[in-house]
């Protein structure tokens, strides 16, 4: 009952001062609406478990030679590490591909995305097929049948939801294979796979038993049950130990490396999304104190009222009760608020986020979103509501009423604390601001960096050759040739090439050495990026030829081979030679050549073929594609056109020449470029929109104290301009107050930024986390805001009438 | 020393219409001299006294300072003019609560061109002439109403005004220290202090050399 009189009470004393109650539910509808929003993504990204069963218990294992030289498994490894070990469950290889898909009536040819798996895959997933089956063990054989699992979305897609799907045969690059089953909706792993294919069935491919080869397969384990990450990790490294010295040509300086799934999927991801709900969380703590400071104004404004209470009969817990149920209705209206309009930014957090990670498409405001804005209420409403109310209930009225008191007004205790609001509220903004500055210097930098070719105007698009059909480079020519002279003479082009991994397309990495070294084991090799490229690959991407010649016609299947390097390689493996005419060992992929030695015939400019955060630059190798096969290949168009033009134009082209063969992945080579910045574009975006916040609130909060105090002085500065001061020093009075409380804040604000540098720095693109010109700014800033803050609560002090506040004589 | 001819200071009510809290005053105070105004509340007294302590520019007429016109000043002017020639006594003591009794000595001098050793040395002989010395680390609320007021009589005296101005300065204080402190005025009018003070007390008018009654914002009574 007493509850429901102070609710009552609340909403009656709140319908009483709308704009008080307007301004405290916007500013709380900031503050819990920007973290709901964040937390919405870190929730659906970081929180929200994988849709299989005992997830956790789900780990992916690769090899690598140290920090930033992870890579694939080796088949051979793989089969060493199943049979050895004793903490998985099912230890299961999967390798992913992408294939033609035709053969349906009704439907063009599509590239599908695919993974050959072993049948053991299915039990690490721990789903059941909702219709049909898995591979049997038959079926997971070299030799066996082809069969084939599809997934939810390719049922719905392709066959309609067709029960009869089952035992159906599909064409996959002009090879039929029966479909066996379905996999239920939430099964899309490895990475958005459509079809499940039998990967042992392919396990005598030769490539794929040398030890030394890795050939982008990757291993998906299920913990045993109570064995820990640690425990596994600590057997896998035992297990390549021991592998290392059964096998120290191939496995040198190798280890398996074991992730649980969900960090191998969002992992790189933890770091921005903690800082973002950090940086957000400033926010909300800053509106708090907004809050908190308006709330103590307002609660000695209505001392008198209090006073009442407590002459009544009022004690103080029911004092603080009665205040604290005010913010407490001031606080949910502000959650629910903030809810909508986190909910309402919800598509501009998506298209912000970076493309290609589902889970960042899944972002949802379900029951643990709600749960969270309605703690992020009733905790704002203790962080901002306690401290008023406290102060309030304590409040001596005679001694507020007392005549003769010329001090600010208030206990100093009670002054202490505003300031202390405010001054956090600028130390917290500080930090913000110069975490905005860092990650708008690092995003500006990884806009402004040369890439080494002209994204722009070039044309991409993607295909598969059915390898089945072109397995030689005679066939491959008979493909590619026609499909260039086709394109060149579209109105508008000027350039036309193809490639086996051209930028931002995966990657190929192959072993090299030079001639003059010897032949090295296989694990002292050295590393580089192979692209194989045919056509006028360099003009169409903009790359100059800084020495020698680029390919031409007499570099045939037939020719001695040779290769292009670029600029890395030249400086880094031949300084102060010229490389022309010189030879190193390479492997291009030709599973009949191998290791060969290759001349070099050109260098040219460095290009950036990763994405900054995929993993560190490696020196180029160059090879064309008439002494290297390739079968899945992107075509590259320098061109005038419209890409919709275009990509019509060269949908029609293939078809033209084979009509079974899809294109795919179509799209301008800028818009590969601005989706390598969705991370750092997300992080400066939000940052930026919340240290403005900060700003803002602060800025607020510093005028509303001043204003305040100014009016709560009225009576000191009225005694202060009758013994003399004038205008101008009365302004040097509030202005030195709010200086005082910008040069504590930037104190602590500083310290708080240089303790959170070492996780910036991280996340930071060729910036120092520490950034001189980034502090002087923000510090210019905040001295720009506090002068705004305090002006006319400055001018309103000169103002006062020494004779009005002298009255009460 | 102070003239003034005609001088009112009125309200607006309504169109047109005024509400006067002063009419034609006229008076001639001379250097040296100790006035006391009178009158029932509502009179004027306190007004007159602001237009005195050039805190109030409303008013209309002539206000002639030691030969300068002050109603041909402008408002910062007037301020100056204030800073240099007149101190302030209040009822209420008004002292600054977070500062100690030497900062509140220190505050006039602030506002005014005093280096930083002058004013120690001004606030530490204030201290030391109204022996008050082992107080200078006190606030206000550690001292006793009559000890207050004699610390608001030192600050209003420290920048050595010519005009000391004191509205009801025993107002709040019982008749003991009331006594101490129109003595006290009583010595710094003997010192050559000119000091006119405002006051409802018939026994602290007597501490003054002459009297103005005021009823009604006009002048009933000049007494010698």
């Amino acid at each position: 009952m007493n509850n429901m009189n102070d609710f009552r009470f609340a909403v009656r004393q709140l319908s009483k001062q709308p704009a008080f109650a307007a301004i405290a539910v916007i500013t709380l509808a900031l503050g819990i609406g920007a973290n709901t929003a964040i937390f919405s993504i870190v929730n659906a990204v970081l929180l929200r478990p994988l849709p299989y069963p005992d997830a956790d218990r789900i780990m992916v294992l690769n090899e690598s030679s140290g920090p930033g030289q992870d890579y694939s498994v080796a088949l051979p490894d793989y089969f060493d590490w199943r049979n050895d070990n004793t903490v998985f469950e099912h230890l299961a290889a999967t390798h992913k591909e992408s294939r033609n898909l035709s053969g349906i009536p009704g439907r063009e040819p599509e590239r599908v995305s695919c993974a050959s798996v072993t049948r053991n895959f299915f039990n690490v997933v721990g789903l059941p097929p909702e219709l049909g089956r898995t591979f049997s063990e038959d079926e997971d054989k070299v030799g066996a049948s082809p069969v084939v699992v599809i997934s939810d979305r390719l049922w719905q897609r392709a066959f309609d939801r067709d029960r009869e799907v089952i035992g159906r045969s599909i064409n996959l690059h002009d090879q039929n294979f029966t479909v066996v089953g379905v996999m239920p909706p939430q099964m899309m792993s490895p990475q958005d796979t459509d079809l499940w294919l039998s990967m042992m069935r392919r396990s005598n491919n030769p490539a794929w038993m040398d030890r030394s080869h890795h050939p982008m397969i990757y291993v998906w384990g299920k913990l045993k049950p109570g064995v820990t990450v640690d425990q596994a990790r600590s057997e896998m490294k035992a297990i390549a130990a021991r592998l290392e010295k059964t096998y120290p040509d191939t496995n040198g300086k190798e280890y398996a490396v074991v992730t649980p799934l969900l960090e191998n999927l969002v992992g790189k991801y933890r770091t921005n999304l903690t800082l973002l709900l950090g940086a957000v969380g400033l926010v909300l703590l800053i509106a708090c104190a907004n809050l908190a400071n308006l709330f103590a104004a307002r609660g000695a404004a209505r001392a008198r009222e209090f006073a009442v209470h407590a002459a009544v009969g009022a004690t103080r817990a029911q004092i603080i009760r009665k205040l604290l149920v005010e913010s407490f209705v001031m606080a949910i209206l502000g959650g629910a608020l903030g809810f909508f309009i986190a909910v309402w930014l919800r598509d501009a957090l998506i298209a912000l986020g970076p493309e290609g990670v589902s889970r960042f498409q899944q972002i949802s405001f379900d029951l643990p979103v709600l749960g969270f804005t309605f703690l992020a209420a009733s905790l704002t409403t203790i962080v901002f509501g306690l401290w008023p109310a406290w102060q309030t209930s304590r409040a001596d009225v005679q001694l507020a009423l007392k005549a003769g008191s010329a001090g600010s007004g208030d206990p100093p205790s009670a002054r202490r604390s505003r300031d202390w609001f405010v001054i956090s509220e600028i130390a917290f903004t500080l930090a913000l601001l110069v975490a905005a500055g860092l990650v708008l210097k690092s995003f500006s930098r990884l806009q402004s960096l040369s890439l080494g070719y002209e994204p722009r105007a070039l044309f991409t698009a993607r295909f598969e050759l059915p390898w089945q059909k072109y397995n030689d480079h005679d066939k491959i020519d008979t493909f590619v040739k026609p499909l260039l002279d086709k394109v060149r003479a579209f109105a508008g082009v000027q350039n036309a090439a193809v490639s086996s991994n051209g930028p931002l397309m995966g990657g190929w990495q192959t072993g090299f050495w030079r001639e003059e070294n010897g032949r090295p084991l296989p694990s002292d090799m050295l590393n580089s990026d192979l692209e194989v490229i045919g056509g006028d690959y360099f003009s169409t991407l903009k790359v100059p030829l800084l020495r020698g010649r680029t390919f031409n016609e007499r570099d045939t299947k037939d020719s001695p081979r040779v290769v292009i390097i670029d600029q890395a390689m030249a400086e880094q493996y031949f300084p102060g030679e010229n490389p022309i005419g010189k030879r190193i060992g390479a492997d291009v992929g030709n599973d009949q050549e191998g290791y060969m030695m290759r001349e070099i015939v050109g260098v040219v400019a460095r290009m950036r073929f990763h994405a900054v955060d995929e993993m560190a630059p490696l020196p180029v190798i160059y090879c064309p594609l008439d002494q290297a096969k390739r079968t899945g290949l992107a075509l590259f168009v320098r061109s005038t056109m419209t890409p919709v033009s275009l990509e019509h134009s060269v949908r029609d082209a293939v078809t033209s020449i084979d009509p079974s063969l899809p294109v795919f992945d179509a799209r301008p080579m800028i818009d590969r470029v601005h989706e390598t910045w969705g991370a750092q574009r997300l992080l400066s975006f939000l940052f930026l929109i919340f240290a403005g916040l900060a700003l803002l609130l602060a800025t607020i909060g510093l005028y509303g104290l001043l204003a305040y105090t100014t009016l709560r002085r009225a009576r000191e500065i009225g005694i202060r301009l009758a013994l003399g001061a004038r205008p101008s020093q009365i302004r040097v009075l509030v202005l030195s107050h709010a200086m005082q409380l910008l040069l504590f804040g930037s104190v602590i604000g500083l310290i708080t930024a240089f303790a959170v540098s070492r996780v910036m720095q991280s996340v930071l693109f060729e910036v120092k986390a520490i950034d001189p010109k980034i502090y002087l700014c923000v510090g210019l800033l905040l001295f720009a805001a506090t002068l705004l803050a305090s002006w006319i609560p400055a001018r309103r002090a000169t103002l006062v009438d020494p004779i009005q506040a002298l009255r009460s004589e | 020393m102070i003239k003034l001819r005609n001088l009112e200071r009125r309200y607006p009510l309504a169109k047109e219409k005024f509400f006067y809290v002063l009419r034609d005053i006229n008076i001639d105070i001379q250097e040296g001299e100790f006035i006391s105004i009178m009158g029932p509340s509502g009179a004027g007294k306190s007004t007159l006294l602001h237009i005195l302590g050039m805190h109030d520019h409303g008013w209309r007429g002539e206000y002639f300072f030691r030969e300068t016109a002050v109603h041909h000043l402008k408002t910062k002017e007037r301020a100056t003019l204030r800073n240099e020639q007149i101190g302030f006594v209040f009822q209420q003591y008004h002292l600054l609560d977070d500062l100690t009794v030497y900062e509140n000595l220190d505050i006039p001098l602030s506002y005014r061109r005093y280096s930083k050793s002058e004013r120690a040395a001004l606030v530490a002989d204030t201290l030391d002439r109204f022996q008050i010395v082992g107080k200078k680390d006190l606030y206000p609320r550690q001292l006793s109403g009559g000890q207050q007021q004699l610390v608001g009589v030192a600050r209003a005296i420290i920048a050595e005004p010519k005009l000391l101005l004191a509205d009801e300065p025993t107002g709040n204080l019982h008749s003991g220290q009331g006594e101490e402190i129109m003595e006290l005025f009583r010595k710094l009018n003997d010192e050559g202090m000119t000091i006119i003070q405002v006051t409802h007390s018939e026994k602290n008018a007597s501490y003054g050399k002459r009297t103005i009654q005021l009823r009604d914002g006009w002048i009933t009574k000049r007494e010698q």
